[in-house]
């Protein structure tokens, strides 16, 4: 946003064990993930509520018990979009009420509540919501509203192509290849692919070689290097550890989380030069509050809207060397039997990638495999896991290590 | 919005009211902070470097190179004829900014190729910067 050299100052951002860790005394209790499909041919408002009902009824708590909400609010009925309206709905003063759709999903939304809950605004949160019906028939996500952004959309801008010139410049820096994004590609597609719930189930399994034959979308990214937009919704109840240890699930914490912004979403195209590195900072902050390194967690849930961001996630994060990302996921280390397997639900790329609540499903199947609950593809043993979505092409980052207590 | 050619065209604000002016008379434009001397694009209503509000328009020569780039063949508007292309063209006097790339054949282009600024005639108010490549 400024000129070239635009490599930001680390401000005022602290990181480490110096902040404070009320956020520890917070507790996942409840979690819900409907069906995700290319479409679901329900109404909104009915999505939302099987999702809410949903997750209470995961930690065996009623609506009465929530004094807490950023819930996406699509009406009819009340004040349209106001998340207020759900003190009504469920029939609750609310001491805590999110103001924006970004605080209703993801690790953004986990954290807020949280916060919420760790300074006693209230003891019980609810978040969530869902995309469903006929609003959005799109193949990929654009991200423009009614407002068109002047120095992006007049050059044909969105978020495959900002996600691709990325890609671009790390394969001219580093020699990345195009097989290994398509490695990426092709070993989490085929962990949706016996994921029974993901939108892509059953439709592989893929090979470097069918990543690689997929339609060229923006060069270096083909059709499978892509997510696709489907629809579907999710929920999260949190509540202070001490009540969530008397419910049913066991309870999930929030060791560390962290946030990076660094612009509105899709101003300009992101570079590789300027934002490369982002989520570096948030993922030392999150790793120190939680006092662990990359080597003690066991699952790992990154964010994969397309094939490239994991091999940049891959190099921030610090699993590999930067440049190193390519050889790194080619070694297999990612797949299931590897050292690091990522995205065993099979991600944004085949689960869903479904609008706000992809994000929150991130945090679903880290929850899901702490538990114990994740079947097929539990992680024997998983104590410590790691979310995380954003990445430059939304000028963002958000970052949870959550723990089983 | 008026659409040219499968492109929304601008619709410029008071702020970015002088980069199309610019275009419209054949020159690239970049904002410019006279304290600090640092080139702003997009625009900002103060720098990013010092907050003063004392900012300035410099022409631009439009010259520099590809940074990065993608040839887009699925559009982000199904009116836009494909491929087209979208890069970060670092200037030579010192900024980046993201924009079309003009290429008979989209596969020359590469990181480091030589691309100077056109303009084509959108609307009587926009005309649209282009970058070509150049030897």
């Amino acid at each position: 946003m400024s000129e070239r050299s635009r490599t930001p100052d680390r401000g005022g951002a602290k990181t480490g064990r110096e902040v404070l860790l009320p956020l520890r005394n917070v507790a996942i209790a409840g979690i819900y993930a409907s069906r995700q499909a290319r479409r679901l041919d329900v109404e909104p408002t009915d999505l939302v509520l099987e999702c809410v009902a949903g997750a209470l009824a995961d930690a065996g708590l009623t609506p009465r018990d929530v004094d807490g909400a950023a819930i996406e609010w699509p009406g009819p009925g009340q004040a349209p979009g106001d998340f207020a309206s759900w003190a009504v709905q469920l029939g609750v003063r609310l001491g805590w009420v999110g103001d924006s759709v970004y605080q209703t999903a993801g690790i953004r939304g986990l954290i807020q509540a949280a916060s919420a809950v760790a300074t006693g605004q209230c003891e019980t949160v609810v978040i969530g919501g869902g995309m469903a019906g006929s609003t959005d028939r799109r193949r990929f996500a654009t991200v423009s509203g009614s407002q068109s952004l002047e120095f992006f959309d007049t050059w044909g801008g969105y978020v495959a192509p900002s996600f691709a010139m990325v890609a671009q410049r790390h394969m001219h820096d580093y020699g990345t290849t195009p097989e290994q994004l398509a490695q990426v590609a092709a070993t989490i597609r085929n962990h949706g692919h016996v994921n029974p719930e993901a939108v892509m189930y059953g439709r592989g399994p893929y090979s470097v070689a069918d990543v690689l034959a997929s339609p060229p979308i923006a060069s270096p990214l083909h059709l499978l290097d892509i997510c696709l937009v489907a629809q579907g919704g999710a929920a999260i109840v949190l509540t202070t550890l001490e009540r969530a240890r008397d419910l049913r699930r066991t309870p999930v914490t929030i060791l560390g989380a962290a946030q990076e912004i660094r612009g509105g979403l899709y101003v300009q195209a992101p570079t590789y030069r300027d934002d490369g590195d982002i989520g570096a900072l948030a993922a030392q902050r999150a790793l120190g509050m939680a006092g662990v390194g990359l080597d003690d967690i066991h699952v790992f849930n990154l964010y994969d809207p397309t094939s490239f961001e994991v091999i940049r996630q891959l190099e921030t994060l610090g699993f590999c060397k930067a440049g190193e990302g390519g050889p790194f996921v080619s070694s297999g280390a990612i797949a299931a039997d590897g050292r690091y397997p990522l995205n065993l639900d099979g991600g944004c790329l085949s689960y869903a990638w479904n609008g706000l609540q992809q994000m929150t499903l991130k945090v679903i199947e880290s929850v899901r495999q702490l538990r114990g609950e994740a079947g097929y593809r539990q992680t024997p043993g998983a104590r410590l896991a790691l979310s995380a979505v954003g990445g430059p092409g939304a000028q963002k980052y958000e970052i949870c290590v959550l723990g089983r207590t | 919005m008026d659409v040219w050619n499968g492109i929304p065209l601008p619709e410029p604000s008071e702020l970015t009211a002088p980069f199309w002016a610019a275009c419209r008379a054949g020159t690239l434009a970049v904002q410019h902070c006279a304290a600090c001397a640092r080139r702003i694009f997009p625009p900002l209503p103060a720098c990013p470097g010092c907050l003063s509000r004392k900012l300035s328009w410099l022409p631009s020569p439009g010259r520099g190179v590809i940074y990065s780039f993608t040839v887009v063949r699925r559009a982000a508007r199904p009116d836009r004829p494909v491929p087209y292309i979208i890069a970060t063209i670092d200037l030579d006097d010192g900024w980046s900014m993201t924009g079309n790339v003009a290429a008979a054949e989209p596969d020359a282009v590469r990181c480091g190729s030589a691309v100077a600024v056109r303009f084509l005639v959108a609307s009587a108010e926009i005309h649209l910067p282009v970058f070509a490549l150049i030897d």
